[in-house]
């Protein structure tokens, strides 16, 4: 945290939250697209694995959920650390998407590091108003 | 503390910062040292490795990412994630590297640098015996 001597003074409530929960803002940055045909949200996870990610929908929310299985990676040595800003852990995030969003059309990529998630709206089947009565 | 400063001096931070409150630069990193190597981990999401250069000149290491995205009119609900070319410098004038040696490797969106020591003339090194 850059200092700030006004600041330093202060310490206030929202600083010692900040410290013990890191917002998820910082670390599960998020973008969200309207488009004709629904949602494009496009949320950075880097360093997490495909399989470390859930996506998960009920009562229209979106969640997506992350969380580092260290088990296999190779560690020889203990080392010093000498900066830590990544993020390493748990995270979660929901986004109320309603009920217009079509569950069994919802489809999710994750590479590089991003995931995007396609959210497309329930299409509205045009039905056909007119009935053709023959007349007998 | 977020920022932890050791004896690498950083010439980085001159940089306006996107978010006012995100103090941090959005190429998130880790530096660790190790008895053998000292170990960059840099978080890049959604660039393509294409687009990554890592460089190592006068002490300084450098890595830059190219976004190559044509932004499109679209109508965004919410934008958090970055959406520029980013650059950050770090510089490693108190370690003795093998330069020759320095290897990057790129996973999940994130840049794993590994920069060794130069084994010391007096030094002594062990070897394991499989």
């Amino acid at each position: 945290m850059k200092y700030n001597p006004v600041r330093s003074n202060l310490f206030t409530m929202s600083d010692l939250f900040d410290d013990m929960f890191p917002s998820v803002e910082s670390h599960m940055k998020t973008d969200i697209v309207e488009y004709e045909g629904g949602y494009k949200l496009t949320m950075d996870l880097p360093g997490y694995k495909k399989e470390d990610i859930e996506i998960s929908m009920k009562n229209g929310n979106l969640t997506i959920q992350a969380e580092h299985n260290n088990s296999e990676e190779e560690k020889d040595e203990e080392g010093n650390i000498i900066r830590q800003e990544r993020y390493v852990g748990k995270c979660s995030r929901s986004f109320y998407v309603g009920d217009n969003v079509d569950i069994e059309k919802i489809d999710a990529v994750f590479k590089d590091g991003t995931l995007s998630i396609e959210l497309p709206h329930i299409q509205k089947e045009e039905v056909e108003d007119k009935t053709i009565i023959d007349i007998g | 503390m977020r920022y932890m400063t050791n004896n690498m001096d950083l010439m980085e931070e001159a940089f306006n910062h996107l978010h006012e409150k995100d103090p941090i630069h959005p190429m998130r990193c880790d530096i660790e040292e190790t008895s053998k190597a000292v170990i960059v981990d840099v978080d890049v999401p959604s660039f393509k490795k294409e687009n990554l250069k890592v460089n190592f000149n006068d002490d300084v290491l450098t890595i830059s990412a190219a976004k190559n995205e044509e932004e499109q009119d679209t109508n965004y609900l919410l934008k958090e994630r970055v959406h520029q070319d980013l650059e950050r410098k770090f510089y490693f004038g108190d370690y003795e590297l093998a330069t020759e040696e320095i290897s990057a490797s790129y996973k999940n969106g994130t840049l794993h640098i590994v920069l060794p020591k130069k084994i010391k003339k007096d030094e002594t090194v062990y070897i394991s015996i499989r």
